[in-house]
């Protein structure tokens, strides 16, 4: 491709944008429909309470929690397969089930995998075959063949705001078309989605494209559409250490914030351990706010997401309903933004909408029994916010060094030398060479930390906990632990036996 | 008839027993002796008070979920499965109303006709009607230790009987009977139980302990301060009768800074009046009681009850909880619901252990206000009584020191109003007679005038009105919640 923008941590020029933007909306016919005017005066005619970035920030004044499903992935599909109508019209009454029934605040949609592998062909043929048959063959929400037609029929059949999850290396012309028709919110990230999600995406395009999306974001939020980033903190979604969270989706979330986004919402990623999570959440709004105001966007409105566990989930719905419960217990005593909810039947397959219905009310109980609730200091919460946040300085200080002030700069570098690294990322380049464990109070902590550049007191202070582990178990300190880790909180435990 | 807190003479007790097996022709089958060998041939584990000790010494929270049916067959079953699919350390008979109330007659007239129809006409375990064999059939089938459920003015055939069939546990006192009974007299009621308490005695100096276990059912509406003293004070009546080993059970109300301060003073406060009157040798533990109010008929919304309130049971440092289950909105629960309990509750007690909850400066004021109060109230209590709890308990029932909010029972004063406050934690609206301390009184009053500028209203009882509309749907928390 020729004529890209440099790689690095600068606002695109209008130039830059609207070259690229040419070349996106020609790889498929219904980027064509997309028009920036015309958009902005459909998005003129929608409420402000369906707007993501609108509910984020009322939610984070009033000091509210809100809820949004985790996952409806091809759920939708195979009721169009069931009852023989159109995926549009499976997706509409599903998200209203989990609306209705669930109370969710916020309704999101998942990109089916021949759209995140940007494959819109294969895509069609199947939206053909779905149409015709009376069999679903998507397993998720095809944006782009259904166009911006397709995606304002679900704006205008549902009353919450709504969110693309991708996942996608490049989601270009899905937002594209997505932003011209009333969504608001995309989980994103561009070191981010291939750590999470894939095995060779070059790391330059994955930024380049997660810095389209920004900057598209950017000019919609400029136009009187607020956009919200949520900064995708799930990773492998297996044992991370919160410092390797917050470090991933604060440097995103500059990353993101360089094209002019002004709402930005990194999530973090529930450990299970209630004193880490309250000290993850509240170090990584305090971190962020930081450094957005010392990379000069202090005008950026920072909310937090808490992911509730992305790991193996119970079979047994009752143990579901605990961790569940658990898990928002910490997001409310926390005080995140908003919290993403795990169905109860996760580990079985495919979750009903009323699987997530019941999830969300049970979260939403939570919400409600600890609305008026602070989870206040102690010293065993200052310790556990003291090294979540001087680990994470390290690791972003260290990237904004190594880029001599410019993050993106950094990150290519960082990845090399593992300055920058996740435990049992997909990824191939990435340097692989962490291995957390839990201690004995399940805590995640680095049984290895590699080569991030970890302050000693830490490195010490992870040592010692496990070694207390050790101790106390009579196991030596090695990755069987962490084997054994792996499955313990859907077994019911947090560190394994 | 003088009721005193001493213990009574063995051979008062001894006499007085002939009346109480003589109710029920299965009485006649109740020999302590034969009774004394079998507790001591038990397995190990199989005895609750060693279990709630244990318990208590390792920071570990038991589960008891609650059951009973008429058939002997199914009651095993049940448990059996309790015990195998719910890993439920302590397992119940709940006994049923018939039994209670001493119907031993129409209880017996009720287990034949649920054999004829196969299926139970009762809600509860007839223990009387099927006598030591048929428990002892019960005990044997099963690998935990049993625990009778009731609470009446008068279970002293029903504690005979379980007892000597191998029954460790035995729930009730006095106190609690308040909401249960309409016009016995206080002096009756603590008869009758000093009764059960002396035979559990008796048991504990043969070297067999019998755990008792105390707690007011209307937990949902009275203020902690004032639950616990009156589950101490069903703790000290036992400990007058020789039985050492005493649960304390407190109801969770939801407000989390409440539950967990009442759970670590009721047990402090337990500890503190055993000591000052001499029952060196007592064993205090504490039980949480999961949310005793009416429960959301929405499976999600149960859930999120009974995993707070084993969040609540760990951090408040309980050995032991009693759960409730998912489909506690329709009735008696399946034995698959509460199978579910356990297991949501197991889990949370898991989690929970391993996150303390921060001693903070609103838990240490709640914890604070509570010793004040329960000091106060009992201190007054030994005074009316002249040093002597029992005589001190019966005045303070007459005079109102000791008002139990609701109580069906005439001879309560019903002067007392309680109301939540704008966190959800309960306070006194109106304290009536009880003996408050000043700065008790202000903080209840700063903290409901809080919620009155939130609602817009002065405090009335038309708070409390809302408050006990709210307890029918589940836990009455959050913006909202309890106006009407």
């Amino acid at each position: 491709m020729k004529d890209q923008p440099d790689l690095r941590m600068h606002r695109w020029s209008d130039e830059e944008f609207q070259a690229m933007r040419g070349e996106v909306l020609g790889t498929w016919p219904t980027g064509q429909e997309v028009h920036l005017d015309e958009a902005v005066a459909y998005l003129r005619t929608l409420p402000p309470h369906q707007n993501q970035a609108w509910v984020l920030k009322q939610a984070l004044t009033e000091g509210r929690t809100v809820m949004q499903p985790s996952n409806l992935s091809d759920l939708p599909g195979k009721q169009a397969a069931r009852e023989g109508i159109a995926v549009v019209d499976a997706w509409i009454k599903v998200l209203l089930e989990v609306q209705n029934d669930g109370q969710a605040d916020v309704l999101p949609i998942n990109l089916d995998t021949y759209t995140r592998e940007i494959n819109y062909q294969m895509a069609e043929l199947d939206v053909e075959e779905s149409r015709g048959e009376g069999r679903n063959v998507l397993n998720g929400f095809p944006v782009a063949n259904y166009g911006i037609q397709g995606c304002r029929r679900v704006r205008e059949a549902v009353d919450r705001p709504l969110v693309v999850r991708s996942g996608a290396a490049d989601s270009r012309l899905v937002m594209e078309i997505a932003w011209a028709s009333g969504f608001s919110d995309v989980p994103c990230g561009g070191i981010i989605m291939p750590t999470s999600h894939h095995k060779n995406v070059a790391l330059a395009d994955s930024i380049r494209n997660w810095q389209y999306v920004a900057r598209l974001g950017a000019w919609y939020t400029e136009h009187g559409w607020p956009i919200n980033h949520e900064v995708y903190g799930r990773l492998s979604g297996t044992l991370i250490p919160p410092s390797i969270c917050l470090s991933y989706i604060i440097i995103d979330s500059l990353i993101q914030a360089a094209q002019g986004i002004k709402f930005v919402s990194p999530g973090y990623t529930a450990t299970g351990n209630l004193i880490q999570d309250v000290a993850g959440v509240r170090v990584l709004k305090r971190l962020a706010d930081e450094y957005m105001a010392r990379f000069n966007f202090a005008d950026v409105t920072v909310s937090t997401t808490f992911y509730q566990w992305t790991g193996a989930f119970p079979y047994d719905p009752a143990r579901s309903y605990a961790l569940i419960c658990w898990n928002s217990m910490a997001a409310v005593l926390g005080g995140a933004t908003q919290v993403i909810v795990k169905p109860v039947q996760e580990a079985t397959g495919l979750p009903t909408a009323q699987a997530n219905a019941q999830a969300l009310r049970a979260t939403k109980a939570v919400i409600t029994m600890l609305c008026n609730q602070k989870f206040p200091g102690s010293p065993e919460l200052a310790e556990e916010m003291h090294y979540i946040e001087i680990e994470t300085r390290a690791i972003v200080n260290r990237v904004i060094e190594l880029g001599d002030g410019d993050v993106v700069v950094g990150v290519a570098t960082a990845f090399e030398n593992g300055v920058l690294d996740c435990p049992f990322s997909c990824w191939l380049p990435i340097a692989n060479k962490v291995m957390p464990a839990r201690d004995v109070n399940g805590a995640i902590r680095f049984l290895d930390h590699g080569n991030l550049p970890l302050p000693a007191e830490a490195v010490k202070f992870h040592q010692n906990q496990l070694e207390i582990r050790s101790r106390l178990s009579g196991k030596a300190l090695d990755c069987d632990l962490t084997a054994a880790d792996v499955f313990a909180f859907s077994e019911g435990r947090l560190t394994g036996r | 008839m003088e009721i005193l807190q001493r213990k009574w003479d063995l051979d008062y007790f001894v006499a007085e027993r002939p009346a109480v097996l003589a109710q029920w022709p299965t009485g006649q089958g109740v020999d302590l002796e034969e009774a004394l060998a079998y507790h001591r041939g038990l397995p190990g584990g199989r005895n609750a008070a060693h279990a709630l000790a244990a318990a208590k010494a390792a920071g570990r929270v038991l589960i008891q979920p609650r059951a009973g049916v008429a058939l002997i067959e199914e009651q095993i079953e049940l448990l059996r499965f309790l015990q195998d699919h719910g890993d439920a350390d302590l397992l119940p008979s709940t006994i049923d109303s018939y039994t209670r109330n001493r119907r031993f007659a129409e209880a017996e007239a009720a287990r034949k006709e649920s054999l004829d129809r196969g299926r139970s006409m009762l809600n509860g375990f007839p223990s009387v009607s099927y006598g030591v064999k048929g428990c002892r059939q019960v005990v044997e089938a099963l690998e935990r230790p049993l625990i009778v459920r009731t609470a009446t003015p008068d279970f002293r055939l029903g504690a005979e009987i379980m007892l000597a069939a191998g029954y460790t546990g035995h729930s009730h006192g006095a106190m609690g009977d308040l909401a249960y009974s309409k016009d016995t007299s206080m002096e009756e009621i603590i008869y009758n139980w000093q009764y059960v308490d002396r035979l559990a005695g008796y048991y504990e100096d043969n070297g067999c302990p019998v755990s008792r276990e105390h707690y007011i059912p209307l937990c949902s509406v009275v203020p902690p301060g004032h639950q616990i003293v009156v589950t101490v004070i069903d703790g000290l009546l036992q400990m007058g009768q020789g039985a050492n080993h005493c649960l304390l059970g407190y109801g969770q109300n939801g407000s989390l800074h409440q539950d967990i301060a009442a759970l670590q003073v009721m047990r402090e406060m337990g500890e503190e009046y055993a000591a000052r009157l001499g029952y060196t040798n007592a064993v205090v533990t504490t039980s949480l009681h999961q949310w005793m109010g009416g429960f959301p008929e929405d499976e999600a919304k149960a859930y999120s009850i009974i995993c707070a309130g084993a969040a609540v049971a760990a951090w408040g440092g309980a050995s032991m909880t009693i759960v409730k289950t998912p489909d506690e909105a329709f009735g008696v629960p399946t034995r698959e619901a509460n199978v579910q309990g356990c297991v949501a509750t197991r889990t949370i007690l898991e989690y929970a252990a391993c996150s303390a909850f921060p001693e903070t400066e609103q838990l240490r004021t709640e914890a604070e206000m509570l010793r004040h109060e329960v000091r106060a109230v009992m201190d007054r209590v030994l005074d009316l009584g002249e040093g002597d709890l029992a005589r001190g308990v019966v005045a303070s029932f007459k005079a109102g020191v000791i008002d139990i909010p609701f109580s069906p029972n005439q001879h309560n004063r019903a002067r007392v109003m309680p109301v939540r406050d704008w966190s959800g934690a309960f306070r006194y609206l109106d304290p009536g007679n009880i003996p408050l301390p000043a700065t008790v009184w202000e903080y209840h009053q700063e903290q409901v005038a809080r919620r009155g500028e939130l609602e817009g209203r002065k405090p009335s009882y038309n708070m409390t009105i809302a408050d006990i509309y709210a307890l029918s749907k589940g836990l009455p928390l959050g913006a909202g919640a309890r106006l009407n």
